[in-house]
């Protein structure tokens, strides 16, 4: 099991995060909050001793500062990085197979050691390229990242693709989650998690209100499907 | 004793201070359940840019002014007013921000990350240098003499067009749908209520039919700030955590 970083969400997922050598996706609309489980995802496994790889289409101080805004510090302890600006391996959306050649290559140096990734470019990718093709790309990328005692979690933005890509992204990953936006009674408006699948849970009810305070993750029961 | 027309108007101005209120409650409100600080201010802007129309529909905003007006009651309207176009801007750089985010090459439109604070910056030392000097008694506010309100206003007026240019730009590159829906509603709201509140003009009946009108322009607008979904049907006996298959 892999921490996702925050106590109420591990216990969730039960009993200590996600499962091992699997793929989870965050799906939101933006803003909604996913960037921030992915901060919490790999500042936990850099405190537990895992190799973290972070791949952004961001430059790196930009997603540093980011993180910092929900009290996330990289800057003791830092992930590797795949990014347009400041990093090892850069980003570049038009290359797939540098990019996918670039992951492998990390994973392998690093393959003695627990890892975890953490993505958050098959967004845009997907709007800069056909989708049969990311779904290839991100079908070999999974493979090849369960060859490890891995873990990976990426992102993906609610309302910026069609229903039938998202249904197909999803498909590939053993977890998904998702964060939205619910109104109840005209008045309120309440920000919920639900988690639509996990390997190795059965189908979940619940709906889960989830909150940004004193820089930490908040996650409680709130509801559930009757 | 009152008109059927001053009732009229009354009641008109109640139920536009009410959606407008109504507006600025549900603005807030979506702000806090976003995390990230462009979202928020997106969502804030909106917010802000009611509650602003609310206080000058409230205030002279709406209502002909008559007779000799006081300092306090020259500042209190310079500001309300100045108060409005910044809530605006306030909106428009922050959308300009979320658009970047949704832009699958992340472009940085016109070098809007670096521009907005030479904008801000100048705005901020307009505005205190014309307060400072008119409270201490360079100039006196009511007589005000036209070059200093240019000096004020010019930089709000580069602010605003200039971001009301980078962000259709900035929007065309964005591939966040709903965004879009949000601009298109935001953009008829200050065409059809500012644009006949502030330059056609009419009577304070007009005005405030306008502006209640506009109100729900602007609640459209806030209703696409991010995708809103409703509950199945659901029981408030939240179970404890579901546990995973052994």
């Amino acid at each position: 099991m892999a921490s996702t970083g925050i106590t109420a969400l591990d216990k969730l997922l039960g009993p200590e995060g996600y499962p091992e050598r699997s793929a989870v996706l965050v799906t939101g609309a933006p803003g909604v909050g996913k960037q921030a489980l992915g901060y919490s995802f790999i500042h936990s496994g850099l405190d537990q001793g895992d190799f973290c790889l972070y791949v952004t289409r961001l430059a790196t101080r930009e997603v540093l500062k980011d993180a910092k805004a929900f009290g996330v510090n990289f800057e003791n302890k830092a992930p590797s990085w795949i990014s347009s600006d400041g990093a090892g391996f850069r980003y570049d959306y038009r290359d797939l197979t540098g990019l996918s050649y670039s992951i492998k290559e990390v994973l392998k140096k690093n393959s003695e050691r627990r890892i975890r990734v953490f993505a958050d470019v098959f967004s845009p990718l997907l709007m800069l390229n056909p989708p049969d093709a990311i779904y290839k790309f991100l079908t070999q990328l999974i493979a090849d990242v369960k060859q490890y005692d891995s873990v990976m979690l990426a992102t993906l933005e609610d309302g910026m693709h069609e229903t039938q890509v998202m249904t197909a992204m999803e498909a590939l990953f053993d977890g998904v989650i998702e964060l939205k936006v619910y109104r109840e009674g005209g008045l309120s408006y309440v920000p919920i998690l639900t988690i639509q699948k996990m390997l190795g849970m059965p189908p979940q009810p619940g709906y889960f209100r989830f909150s940004f305070s004193q820089n930490a993750m908040e996650v409680a029961a709130y509801a559930q499907r009757t | 004793m009152l008109s059927a027309l001053d009732v009229v108007t009354d009641l008109v101005m109640i139920a536009a201070a009410a959606i407008y209120g109504y507006v600025a409650y549900s603005a807030f409100a979506i702000s806090r359940t976003l995390s990230n600080g462009i979202y928020r201010r997106q969502a804030m802007g909106v917010a802000v840019v009611a509650i602003v129309i609310l206080i000058l529909g409230e205030g002279t905003g709406f209502n002909s002014a008559s007779g000799p007006v006081s300092t306090v009651d020259f500042i209190a309207g310079f500001l309300s007013f100045y108060a409005t176009f910044i809530g605006l801007y306030y909106w428009i750089d922050a959308s300009i921000g979320a658009a970047r985010l949704t832009d699958p090459l992340y472009r940085d439109t016109f070098h809007w990350t670096r521009l907005r604070l030479a904008f801000w910056a100048y705005d901020a030392v307009a505005l205190v240098f014309f307060l400072a000097a008119g409270i201490l008694g360079v100039f006196d506010f009511t007589t005000a003499p036209p070059i200093v309100l240019v000096f004020v206003l010019i930089p709000l007026a580069i602010m605003i067009f200039g971001g009301a240019v980078v962000l259709p730009i900035a929007a065309r590159r964005s591939k966040d749908r709903l965004m879009k829906k949000h601009l298109n509603w935001f953009a008829v709201y200050v065409i059809v209520v500012l644009g006949f509140v502030f330059v056609v003009g009419g009577t304070p009946l007009q005005s405030l039919l306008v502006a209640a009108a506009g109100g729900y322009f602007l609640y459209r607008c806030v209703r696409s700030l991010v995708p809103l979904y409703k509950f199945k049907t659901v029981s408030k006996d939240a179970d404890k955590a579901p546990q995973r298959a052994p």
